[in-house]
């Protein structure tokens, strides 16, 4: 297993390069750079716009400044962001606890809702349940985050007035006022996210149903409690966890539009300011995070195969 | 130099503005928080390096400038009491207030002047707003309450560039500090980006009395919808910038609890033509486009009916709103227009390229545009992008048709001359006739008020009749706060600090 994890941290560092590489080239292909976002309601003369680039490095050329950023990175600094002035690394590590605390919370929401609601469709098939589990998946696929945000505060802040309509509390300096504030945005993400969850658990589910074994062990007259939870779900969850893996894409996704609704001061609204502000370091940074912890998930997501069907091999 | 100075002539000294306290106020409790749901965080806490509207908004209740606005954007005493102007216009005087305290308990002197000033033109200080200190030549100290500015060129208006957050006093020993320290109503606690901004009532605030509320929290809310229900919900007492979509609902039957606060705002709304590509060269042709926009359409459509066409920069109310200015376009004519297209010589009309900002007004705007003008047989591309695409387009010249709106300067002399004048980097329409060109530079050189107001009334006939702008109107300023809070008001831009009104005089009253 050690071996295994090291190859594939070694074989990372490609993809983490080829993605920087990327959006490196992306970011400065879009128009509009960062001094002209910088000086938006100021009068931005030639002078002034010279003086920037040479003080930015914007004036070298484009490979010469990603060769500079790659240097500063490899000795662990991001740089400084030109919007706010202050260290990359302080601005994302600031921005972490709210970020995986969503996370966290909406995962949850998804795995508690999903896993259920996939289980008893299964088992439920062709019944009023599992019709009714899908036509909520599918409206949990189909609503805009945003919109049910709107309509959580609505329903939850307004009208009954019993949760905050958004902002964030950290969780070790004030626990209740943080779940308070957690609640709304939670539901929010984990909800969408559980809806393709809960369709692939039923359907995985469905198909191990109907697999010999699964007869072998009920003729062998083990309880259909054991069956369904020992054997049966613990197989269809491989393909589960697979789709939780790739939901982080969706989650980080989805997060950018829950962090705006619910002005919860994550890294999704850092990404979205720092790309419409043209501040290249940042989004490099970001980016950079943002992929290293994709990589780390698809990592403990291959890992946790082992554990869950140890027929699997990792070479 | 000191004979001239003795020649000085004094303009803007009247009795409302030599001394706040006389101010009129109801006087209400102390202590109490209240909560305000800003339209965005601010970017940097360092007054001389941060810009933009929520900033500004922030900082007006931390820091002071040497003038401030009053209600209806007149420039009006901030920490200084009067001021001189000489008759060249190029020695501007300041006579500031005795006795104003920063938050570390030390007077506010000349010196702190000087040097704030120096701090902000300093390129490696890298302040935004440094261009606009470049006409200063040298700054002099005469005694420990009169600071002197010495410009390069004249300027009329220069103090009045230079209220509230774009040029605020600080002490030189907190420049370059996380931590901002001014001479405001509130003095700073502690801010936790994109969660909240805390400040804190300042006891030894020169304007004796005030403020009244004990804290302010500041809270970035991006969404407007999301600000309103906070606000709904109760969790903030004051909201910035309110959808439009709500003001109908909001101003006939306010929810329980909240008091809207709906009126016509300075923030003009426009439609920016290039004057030098293809065949907006022509003026016929920009005249046409101006003919064939229906502006009662536009300003009723964009603002749900709170807002009426105008033909100028400066709203009614202002002291530069000009009553008397002819609008032949007002009403659209596209018989008119049909006929000055062919005069032109494009019978067929043609296309145009709009560069379009992707924010609802903005694009709400594009469309309207591109659908009263195919009436005429103009055909308009949009191009909708985000904003750093559009200042890059803007800045490069690289567009047909650039709707937009502007914020509001309280001396024409900037948004005159800064946004037409030939040649200067934000006339992005490259716009330039000398007439024009001249009337703007005597009025930057002119002292007399009512001889400005007659440059600026014939500098603005010129415009309307060369079409750089097509003036469409002013946003309305659409706020609400609590019923708890009381003595609250704000001015014609929506700032929550100004003469004689804002934050500092508001109250809690539970």
């Amino acid at each position: 297993m050690p071996k295994y994890i090291l190859k594939r941290l070694v074989s990372s560092v490609p993809v983490l390069l080829l993605v920087s590489g990327i959006v490196f080239s992306l970011i400065h292909l879009i128009p509009g750079g960062p001094i002209d976002y910088l000086f938006a309601d100021e009068t931005l003369t030639p002078e002034i716009r010279a003086q920037y680039e040479r003080d930015l490095g914007l004036d070298r050329s484009l490979l010469i400044q990603y060769a500079t950023w790659l240097g500063r990175v490899l000795r662990g600094d991001l740089g400084m962001s030109i919007q706010m002035g202050r260290p990359i690394l302080d601005l994302i590590w600031e921005r972490v606890p709210a970020t995986l605390l969503l996370a966290v919370a909406a995962i949850l929401v998804c795995v508690l809702i999903a896993i259920p609601a996939g289980v008893i469709a299964a088992i439920k098939r062709h019944t009023s349940y599992d019709y009714l589990v899908m036509t909520s998946a599918i409206l949990g696929i189909s609503i805009p985050h945003f919109w049910l945000g709107i309509l959580l505060i609505l329903f939850f802040s307004v009208f009954l007035d019993v949760l905050p309509s958004s902002g964030y509390r950290a969780l070790f300096s004030d626990p209740v006022g943080s779940l308070e504030h957690l609640i709304l945005p939670a539901i929010t993400l984990g909800t969408g996210m559980a809806a393709i969850v809960a369709r692939m658990t039923r359907s995985e589910m469905l198909e191990e149903m109907g697999q010999e074994y699964v007869r072998t062990a009920r003729a062998k007259g083990m309880p259909e409690r054991r069956v369904i939870f020992r054997h049966i779900l613990k197989n269809a969850m491989v393909p589960t966890i697979t789709i939780l893996g790739i939901q982080f894409g969706r989650l980080m996704g989805g997060m950018v539009v829950v962090e705006h609704v619910f002005a919860w001061p994550g890294l999704g609204s850092l990404v979205v300011d720092a790309v419409y502000s043209r501040d290249y370091p940042m989004v490099q940074g970001l980016v950079l995070t943002f992929a290293v912890i994709a990589v780390s998930i698809n990592m403990t997501v291959d890992v946790l195969y082992r554990y869950v069907n140890p027929r699997i091999t990792l070479e | 130099m000191r004979e001239k100075i003795l020649g000085l002539t004094l303009i803007l000294v009247a009795a409302v503005f030599s001394n706040c306290q006389a101010v009129e106020r109801d006087q209400g409790p102390y202590g109490g928080t209240l909560v305000l749901g800003m339209m965005a965080d601010i970017q940097r806490a360092d007054p001389h390096r941060q810009t933009g509207n929520p900033s500004n908004q922030v900082f007006s209740l931390i820091t002071e400038s040497l003038v401030e606005l009053d209600e209806l954007g007149r420039v009006s005493p901030g920490i200084a009491e009067s001021w001189q102007v000489s008759d060249d216009a190029r020695e501007h005087t300041f006579f500031l207030r005795q006795g104003v305290l920063f938050h570390n308990d030390r007077e506010l002197v000349a010196d702190d002047v000087r040097l704030s000033y120096q701090h902000m033109q300093d390129p490696a200080t890298r302040s935004p707003k440094r261009a606009d200190f470049a006409i200063i030549e040298r700054i002099e100290v005469i005694d420990k309450y009169t600071v002197r500015f010495h410009l390069k060129e004249p300027n009329a208006g220069f103090g009045a560039t230079y209220f509230g957050g774009n040029a605020p006093i600080i002490p030189p020993e907190t420049f370059d500090s996380d931590h901002p320290v001014g001479s405001g109503p509130f003095q700073f606690v502690e801010w936790k980006p994109r969660q909240y901004l805390k400040v804190r009532r300042f006891e030894h605030y020169w304007n004796t009395g005030l403020p009244y509320v004990e804290e302010i929290i500041f809270r970035p809310v991006v969404d407007d919808t999301v600000r309103y229900t906070g606000l709904l919900a109760g969790d903030l007492d004051f909201a910035f910038s309110l959808p439009f979509a709500q003001l109908p609902m909001l101003s006939s039957s306010p929810p329980a609890g909240i008091v809207p606060s709906i009126k016509g705002g300075s923030r003009w709304f426009f439609l920016n033509l290039h004057t030098q590509r293809g065949p907006l060269k022509e003026v016929r042709v920009r005249q046409a486009i101006a003919y064939a926009l229906d502006k009662n359409v536009i300003m009723e459509g964009v603002s749900w009916g709170y807002s009426k066409p105008e033909a100028q920069p400066y709203p009614p109310g202002s002291e530069w709103y000009f009553p008397d200015v002819d609008d032949p376009y007002m009403e659209p004519n596209l018989e008119r227009a049909r006929s000055l297209l062919q005069q032109a010589g494009y019978p067929e009309g043609f296309e145009l390229i709009a560069i379009v900002r992707n924010e609802t007004l903005i694009t709400d705007l594009a469309m309207l545009v591109q659908d009263q003008l195919a009436r005429i047989g103009i055909k308009v591309k949009l191009e909708v992008m985000d904003r750093a695409s559009h200042l890059a387009r803007q800045s490069q010249h690289d567009f047909d048709l650039n709707p937009g709106h502007m914020g509001f300067f309280p001396d024409p002399g900037e948004i005159f001359y800064r946004l037409n004048h030939t040649g200067v980097p934000d006339n992005w329409g490259l716009f330039s006739n000398p007439k024009f060109d001249e009337l703007v530079e005597q009025g930057r050189e002119t002292v007399d008020l009512a001889r400005r107001k007659e440059i600026y009334s014939q500098a603005l006939g010129i415009l309307n009749e060369e079409i750089h702008f097509i003036y469409l109107g002013h946003l309305p300023v659409a706020q609400a706060w609590r019923s708890r809070v009381k003595g609250l008001k704000t001015n014609i831009r929506g700032d929550i600090a100004f003469h004689g009104g804002g934050m500092a005089y508001a109250w809690i009253e539970e």
